[in-house]
């Protein structure tokens, strides 16, 4: 299976939100990283044909996502940014709800709900009323309600906006798992979960793709540009506005900054080995 | 179509509104009971005008309120795109809903109209039986069949277009109430065909829904509601289309 985005741009007015998109996806998990505004819901949104593109296309297997209509979301899980749910629907009624629209049978809708709660940890909560349940634990009936069906493409957007440490956890557990065998693309603010789980990265800047690299490789690409450097209090802001920086630490009288930038900010600063972190605040800050 | 007949019987607000028409029709036949005592076919053409005035606000009122209400809850709630991204939440859902709204409209007329004949029937002066007004009375319960379930379409295609609970309820809700106070102005005495005032009167459904046959110019009207109904459909694909939802 391969999904390819052709020459993707979408206007709005005269603003472009999207600038001659080209990626192909195969199977695996591709991360989407971007700062806001950055256009990775609108690119998602017309990857799951919720939006026209105002040029190009999107294929899946060589025919056009819009052409296939229905077969294509049969074959599509996505959990928007927004996630929006009946209030007055238990987590139970609406995985079934959200079941039968897929097209899942009473008995299939019944069992892959229960499997899929018990999944996301929310099996004792699966008869409380969705307007109940925390923020997280609403999140992860979206997640769930994304697997239903056994999609090939899955398309999360934000998915662990909301989520603990620990939830966020069993999710890269979740996405690790079903990796293998279909096409993930999420897209995060939270760097580190990429790091964990991506396979490949896009990085999208103003509409425009501006590398898509293993995670390595574009950790590769800012080897010696990071650079940790411990300075007086007073001097702090002096070497922050001057400098990317993507971490400051305190220790007593003195900072400690984590630098990002093309050549060594300071005698005294230490060579680093970049993170995921480091890479957001060297494309994007 | 049956999980969204249950999404509609689940509603609590549906059986309270049906529940709350039933207890106010039972109240006002105690009433016209006590004055028409005596004049037992006062009190049957009275029961058998049920839909003239209280059976007609109470399903405009059920239509209005719950049942296009589906038709922009997920938009309300935020849904949307996961439906519309589901493999059937699109053009069959929207049919569905079409369809489900329809039974529950023809529910709603058979459990209001049976629901005043037993009641007209229980409060009825001694001896006196419905019966006697029943070929008139179906007749009605008929027209105001097919009224609601033209009046359910065409205010489920302005929701679906709106995309506005709220806002469907006032487009659809003040030509259809301005038609029962049209009876109450001076300009009714003297209204002539094609006028505005004449136009909505009759032009809204309300006639219809309040199980009166509209005489005057007959024929315009039997093109006038199929194709307000096609035209209302025909717009709301347009935006759905518009709105990638089909």
């Amino acid at each position: 299976m391969k999904l390819v985005i052709e020459k993707v741009s979408k206007l709005y007015g005269s603003f472009s939100a999207l600038s001659n998109i080209e990626v192909s996806l195969d199977n695996g998990v591709y991360g989407l990283l971007g700062p806001n505004g950055a256009g990775k819901t609108t690119l998602m949104r017309i990857m799951t044909d919720l939006l026209k593109p105002s040029g190009g296309r999107v294929l899946l297997d060589g025919v056009d996502i819009s052409v296939l209509g229905a077969e294509f979301r049969r074959r599509l899980g996505y959990l928007p940014q927004d996630f929006g749910f009946y209030p007055n629907y238990t987590a139970e009624q609406f995985l079934m709800y959200i079941a039968r629209l897929k097209g899942l049978g009473k008995a299939e809708a019944k069992r892959q709900t229960a499997e899929l709660l018990e999944m996301v940890g929310l099996a004792e909560k699966r008869g409380q009323q969705m307007k109940a349940l925390s923020g997280g634990q609403r999140q992860r009936v979206g997640i769930a309600q994304a697997l239903l069906g056994d999609p090939d493409i899955l398309v999360l957007d934000e998915p662990t906006a909301g989520l603990d440490p620990e939830e966020r956890i069993r999710f890269r557990g979740i996405i690790s798992n079903l990796s293998r065998q279909k096409t993930v693309l999420l897209s995060t603010h939270i760097v580190s979960d990429l790091e964990a789980v991506a396979h490949e990265i896009i990085l999208l800047k103003k509409g425009v793709i501006i590398d898509v690299e293993k995670p390595h490789e574009l950790l590769r690409k800012i080897e010696g540009k990071v650079f940790s450097l411990t300075v007086p209090v007073e001097k702090e802001f002096e070497f922050a506005s001057k400098y990317r920086c993507s971490n400051i630490m305190s220790e007593g009288a003195s900072v400690v900054l984590r630098i990002v930038s093309d050549e060594k900010p300071h005698e005294t600063a230490i060579p680093m080995a970049p993170n995921m972190e480091d890479l957001y605040v060297y494309y994007f800050k | 179509m049956t999980s969204e007949i249950k999404r509609y019987a689940a509603k609590a607000l549906y059986w309270m509104i049906l529940a709350t028409a039933l207890v106010a029709r039972g109240f006002l036949a105690y009433f016209d009971f006590k004055e028409f005592k005596y004049e037992p076919d006062v009190y049957l053409d009275l029961a058998a005008d049920y839909w003239n005035k209280a059976g007609s606000l109470s399903l405009a009122i059920l239509i209005l309120i719950v049942l296009i209400h589906q038709f922009s809850i997920d938009k309300e709630t935020g849904a949307d795109t996961v439906i519309h991204t589901a493999r059937y939440g699109r053009r069959r859902l929207y049919l569905e809903r079409l369809g489900a709204g329809v039974v529950m409209t023809v529910f709603s007329v058979a459990i209001l109209g049976l629901g005043n004949y037993v009641i007209s029937y229980f409060m009825s002066p001694v001896g006196v039986h419905m019966r006697n007004v029943l070929a008139p009375y179906i007749e009605s319960t008929l027209i105001t069949l097919v009224g609601g379930v033209g009046f359910f379409l065409a205010a489920s295609f302005v929701c679906d277009v709106v995309a506005n609970h709220p806002a469907a309820i006032c487009i659809c809700g003040f030509p259809y109430v301005f038609s029962y106070l049209v009876y109450s102005m001076e300009v009714n005495k003297n209204l002539k065909p094609f006028d505005l005032v004449w136009f909505l009167k009759y032009g809204t459904f309300t006639e219809l829904v309040r199980g009166r046959w509209i005489t005057t110019v007959p024929v315009f009207w039997c093109i006038w509601y199929p194709m307000l109904i096609i035209g209302l459909f025909a717009l709301s694909i347009y935006k759905r289309k518009e709105r990638k939802q089909l």
